[in-house]
């Protein structure tokens, strides 16, 4: 469910709550709730049109009546204990015949099994990284190497996958875009419905130009002289994993970022070598 | 139940012309009358309806289906036919029959009604399967005759055997030449044995060394892709698996994917639903009711508890080792009534699950190989080009 990173001001995308939906009307929207009987209940067939996606939180047990609700609109699912919850994913599973469904994670311990379940059912995966220690990092690469090597990985693991793409293309990517904590294009609506800024933002001062902070948080590092300087993945990644530790070791992350680079460049020898299509094989 | 397409097992009759030794299911008397099919059928296209599914298979299976004459087939099918138009539904019907009663009366219903195709059963050696008070070598002779009958009529027909210790002992190699060389069977499928319904003598005999079996296997399917791939011969379940680890679309058996109790159900000639065919004839406590007793066959399946554990089967699974396996996506714990044959619970994986996991990782690198070989053909096209525009 990606969000351009090309769009005008007034269309910020809101992640609101269920209860909001009246206030926000018109304006493109993310809307989280825990009841999805009340979603079919309350979204009129015009709200579809500017809503991105829904995120069930707390994984709702009452979920037929959304098998059949708005198909092709997207679900993401928040699976906020992956150790303790990740086998419920199976019963979710139904969802994915007529929406695409996202699983979105925090990477915390146990979260590799529920990422393993989650593409063996096919969902999409968004891994919330965070600043990931060490042994997350570790299991992160686990990931990465079964989402590039092995054929039963299908669905996109996210941000591997955006990330891939965009090296691949050679096309500018953006870390704070594709985990959707780019306050240019995401904001978030708190349940008393003060506006915050999104991800792992929330809890940062807003200031006078929200839109501006990921470059803004970007040249700081640079003209701080740390530890992105002199790094070669900064251009995507834009100081991400130095929110809010600037202290934090990216070497781990660095290594994920290595293993895409160097995938997307197979990848991209590989495409070349294939003939246009439409060409036909010389003999 | 999700997807476009419900496949439904449906028992004509619960009686059977054969005593095969291993057979799981526990036989009765029962056959479906037509007014019992079409309440039946009613109930069928309300569920597909309710679920907005628009496709339905039903295979057709006894018993032995074969019991009932092809007239009733030919009214059966009109009778369906006329339903599922009615409400915008698609129908196709497969039939799964040992034969022994087929006669050229079937070519007509079996062209009009199945596609003028047929799946049939023989274990290579046979071993088990005969008529009551008959050893195995007279079954083996009415199955080759009627066999051969129907192919001469144009009938396509499609074998599943099981393996058994027998079919270990002479190898993979004799199989083959068996049934491709000898009796030019193209499309087959290997199944593996459980000891399912009333325990005898043979049942409890019949477990197999499972690292035997798994050999049997991967090099039953080395010599399918050497002499057979390329010249059209099915031998499942390699040849899904290949298209599966080869990312094309792929119809894998019923034993893997995500949960069987999303996609089939069945029926008995009395009207039992279960989850397939061994549980509704062999384990009544596993039924979920009677679709010929209920309003409605979806709250009939929405309320059963029985069904409700096969939901609730890989969700436990997962929780154990299945997790740890690089084959999740694919098998999900396998097969349910093997599980339970063997365990006597559920929430067990498969007792085939060394078996499955060495089949998976030979035919993903045997695909690989396929894959690779394609890549390195175009490459020296390119290279070849490379050279010509020199």
């Amino acid at each position: 469910m990606p969000l351009s990173t090309n769009q005008p001001a007034d269309s910020i995308v809101y992640q609101i709550s269920l209860e909001q939906l009246p206030a926000y009307r018109g304006r493109r929207l993310i809307v989280r709730s825990t009841h999805p009987p009340e979603l079919v209940a309350r979204f009129g067939a015009d709200d579809l049109d500017n809503l991105s996606y829904v995120q069930l939180r707390s994984l709702p047990s009452d979920i037929d009546r959304l098998v059949h609700w708005a198909e092709g609109l997207a679900i993401e699912l928040l699976l906020e204990n992956p150790a303790q919850d990740f086998a419920l994913l199976y019963r979710f599973a139904k969802l994915l015949d007529n929406h695409p469904v996202r699983v979105a994670l925090p990477v915390v311990p146990g979260f590799e099994n529920a990422v393993k379940l989650a593409w063996s059912l096919q969902f999409a995966v968004s891994l919330q990284a965070g600043q990931p220690a060490a042994p997350m990092v570790e299991q992160m690469a686990r990931l990465l190497d079964d989402f590039l090597h092995r054929p039963t990985v299908a669905a996109p693991i996210e941000y591997f996958y955006s990330l891939l793409l965009g090296l691949c293309h050679e096309e500018p990517v953006n870390l704070w875009a594709i985990q959707e904590e780019d306050p240019a294009l995401v904001r978030y609506i708190d349940d008393r419905g003060e506006e915050r800024l999104p991800g792992k933002l929330m809890e940062a001062d807003p200031g006078p130009d929200p839109a501006g902070f990921v470059k803004s948080w970007g040249d700081t590092l640079l003209a701080e002289g740390a530890e992105c300087a002199e790094c070669s993945y900064f251009a995507p990644c834009r100081g991400y994993f130095k929110w809010p530790r600037r202290d934090y070791d990216c070497a781990g992350v660095k290594s994920l970022f290595h293993t895409l680079r160097k995938a997307a460049d197979e990848l991209r020898g590989d495409l070349a070598a294939v003939p246009p299509a439409g060409k036909p094989h010389p003999p | 139940m999700t997807g476009k397409r419900l496949s439904l097992v449906l028992l004509s009759t619960n009686r059977c012309n054969a005593a095969c030794d291993y057979c799981f299911e526990d036989k009765s008397g029962e056959r479906l009358s037509l007014e019992h099919l079409r309440r039946i059928v009613d109930k069928l296209m309300d569920h597909l309806d309710k679920l907005r599914i628009d496709a339905l298979t039903i295979h057709w299976q006894g018993g032995e289906a074969m019991l009932l004459a092809p007239q009733w087939y030919q009214e059966a099918f009109r009778l369906i036919q006329g339903m599922a138009e009615a409400r915008g539904k698609q129908v196709d019907h497969g039939l799964q029959t040992n034969m022994l009663a087929y006669s050229p009366k079937w070519n007509p219903v079996i062209a009009e009604m199945f596609g003028n195709s047929l799946s049939t059963s023989l274990d290579f050696p046979n071993l088990h399967r005969k008529v009551s008070g008959r050893d195995p070598e007279h079954y083996n002779a009415i199955w080759e005759t009627k066999v051969r009958m129907a192919r001469a009529a144009g009938i396509d027909v499609k074998v599943i055997s099981v393996v058994n210790q027998g079919t270990l002992e002479i190898g993979a190699e004799r199989f083959w030449e068996y049934f491709v060389d000898e009796l030019g069977v193209f499309d087959f499928q290997i199944n593996t044995p459980f000891p399912g319904g009333e325990a005898n003598e043979v049942k409890r005999g019949m477990t197999l060394d499972v690292a035997e079996l798994a050999r049997f296997h991967c090099e039953l399917a080395d010599i399918w892709l050497e002499r057979g791939y390329l010249k059209n011969v099915r031998v499942g379940p390699f040849d899904e698996l290949l298209n599966w680890f080869a990312h094309r679309d792929a119809l894998l058996p019923c034993i893997w994917g995500q949960n069987c109790a999303h996609e089939l159900v069945a029926v008995d000639a009395g009207g039992h639903v279960a989850q397939c065919d061994c549980w509704v004839t062999s384990y009544p406590d596993y039924r979920f009711g009677n679709i010929l007793e209920c309003d409605s066959l979806t709250e009939l399946l929405d309320r059963s508890e029985a069904r409700r554990r096969f939901f609730e089967r890989p969700v436990k699974l997962v929780q154990g080792d299945c997790i740890r396996c690089d084959y999740l996506a694919l098998c999900h714990g396998g097969c349910p009534v093997r599980a339970f044959s063997v365990h006597g619970t559920l929430f067990e994986k498969d007792p085939y699950c060394h078996l499955y996991e060495t089949l998976f990782r030979h035919l993903e690198g045997r695909a690989a190989r396929q894959l690779a070989d394609v890549s390195s053909r175009l490459d020296h096209r390119q290279t070849a080009a490379i050279g010509v525009s020199r």
